[in-house]
This record gives structure tokens, sequence and C-alpha cells, in this order.
């Protein structure tokens, strides 16, 4: 945990200090998961906000301050789900733009070594954000909460409100979509070398 | 090296070269200003359904008294039974149905 018990039990009480001291500790941390689930940079601040009012409205319903943050990562992925409906419906496309962002970012780096390793960032970026596009939504956010964000099985099950077993069918039915989507890209990446 | 590794640390690489973002100097104010904007609605919407129940519950008593006004006290005085106890015709007329069971006069018994 990064906060104690007893800060949250006063947020819960409606002290704004102890609720802007929660933020303080965790919006980093959400900011870097909304970021790797939506993929939009420019969006990631208003829907971390949008995670953290929802969290000031509703943190009276808290149980226990020890369920605290799967229950914020709970709302963080229900916040990224309703921004990617919305997304949806507008019919914008989203890892065509970052990677154009990325690109321009990497060459704004003035030194060549940091532009040489940005790129190199920037590849893996491009690739696993590849994959990710090719497995659904929700394979998409658990692939991301379990292997990059490292979260436990216990965490995600508090976030998913499943039990262990249903949890680790679906995380073995995610990884073997994306594991095809890898094969299928590395074929492809291999074809395109062969050709040249 | 499996394909299943490779997507691990493919995974873990891009967790490296994905590091959180630093949130803007106007996360903090922004996010107090959606607080507060949100915190207004709500207020306005609990105003606006306090006028409701409070319109709501006028308009019931107001009915309510109309309705006991319009009734007319002259048209319905007593109740069923007061009033067949207190007509006379009415036992009169229970015979009179009673009468019309009986076998005309003309008629043979077997």
């Amino acid at each position: 945990m990064r906060i104690d018990p007893e800060t949250i039990e006063r947020a819960r009480k409606g002290d704004d200090v102890a609720f802007s001291a929660i933020v303080q500790a965790y919006r980093k941390r959400i900011l870097g998961a909304i970021a790797r689930i939506i993929g939009r940079p420019e969006d990631v601040e208003d829907v971390a906000q949008e995670v953290f009012v929802r969290l000031y409205f509703s943190l009276d319903q808290l149980r226990t301050p020890e369920v605290f943050e799967p229950w914020l990562y709970r709302l963080t992925v229900n916040a990224a789900y309703d921004y990617l409906r919305k997304q949806r419906r507008r019919g914008e496309s989203r890892m065509a733009d970052l990677s154009e962002q990325q690109i321009v970012a990497a060459d704004a780096v003035a030194s060549r070594d940091a532009a040489w390793e940005e790129s190199r960032r920037a590849g893996y970026r491009e690739q696993v954000q590849a994959l990710l596009q090719e497995v659904s939504e929700e394979d998409r956010i658990l692939l991301i909460l379990k292997e990059v964000e490292g979260l436990s099985l216990k965490e995600l099950e508090k976030i998913y409100r499943v039990n262990e077993n249903a949890l680790k069918v679906r995380l073995f039915r995610a990884r073997q979509r994306a594991l095809r989507a890898f094969e299928k890209s590395q074929a492809a990446r291999r074809a395109g070398t062969a050709a040249c | 090296m499996s394909e299943e590794d490779r997507l691990a640390e493919l995974f873990r690489i891009y967790r490296e070269a994905c590091p959180d973002p630093e949130p803007g100097p106007d996360f903090m104010p922004g996010l107090w200003a959606k607080v507060e904007a949100r915190r207004r609605s709500a207020r306005t919407l609990w105003r606006w359904t306090e006028a409701f129940v409070a319109t709501a519950m006028a308009l019931t008593l107001a009915l309510a008294v109309y309705s006991f006004r319009q009734v007319d006290p002259g048209l319905h005085p007593f109740s069923y039974v007061e009033g067949a106890e207190n007509d006379e015709n009415f036992e009169t007329f229970a015979y009179e149905e009673l009468a019309h069971l009986e076998p005309p006069p003309n008629q043979e018994l077997r």
C-alpha cells in the first residue's frame, strides 16, 4: 500500500486533505496504467481525473481500507472501458495516432544516443501495442493489468470479482490469443526480412 | 526461448519502455474543479428533486381537498342498509317477487 489506512479512513469521512494525499500517492501509477490501456497520451489526464472524481464520490462505499488498491484499479478499469466505448462510438483510431506521436517525440530528442534509445523503446511500444490491438478490449486490459502492471491473481480477483480459477482460465485464454497474434506478427516480420 | 517466454519478455520490456507519465501542473486544480462541478450539479439535481416532490405533495393535497368538497352531501345521506330500512316499498317489492312464483289460478296441478 502506498498510503496508510488512517489516511484512507480520514478521506472516507470527507477530509479533503487526506483525499489529496491519496491522489498524490497514486496519480502517477494510475496515469501509467491508463496510458497503457487507452493508448492516447492527450486523454490520459482526463481519464485519470475521472477516476479520482469517481473515487471522491464513492469513497464512503469502501468497506475496509485493505481493499482500497484493487478498488481503485477497478475504478480505473471501468473509466478506461467507458472512455474506449465512447471512442468506439466516435469511430476514432487510437494506436495509429500514438505511433505518429511517438515518432515525433523520438525525433525531438536532441542527443543521438537518446534518440536511438527512444526509437528502440518506441519500437517495443509499437510492437506490443500492435499486438494488443489484435486481441479484444477485455483481453487487452486483463493482460496489461497482469503482465505489465504486475498485479497478482489475488488483486485481479478483487478487481474482476471472480474466483481464482475463472480468472486463470480467462488469463490463459487471453494469453493464448495474444500468443497467436505474436506468432503471426513474428511470421510477418520474418517474411518481410526475407523479402528484403 | 519459447514463444511464450518471448511474449513475457516483450511485456517486461514494454513495461520499461512505458514509464508512468508525470502529471501536468494542472492535474490537481483540474481534478478539484471537476469535483466541485459534480458537487454543484448534484446539489442542483437535489434541489430540483426537492422542488418536484414538494410540488407533487402540494398538488396531491389540493386535489384531495377539491375532491372532498365536490362530494354532494345530499346525494348519499345514508348507507344502503339504512336506505332499505327506511324504504317502505322495499319489503313489498320482495313480497311481490315471491308472489310471481305461484302458478296461475286456472292451471291444474298434477
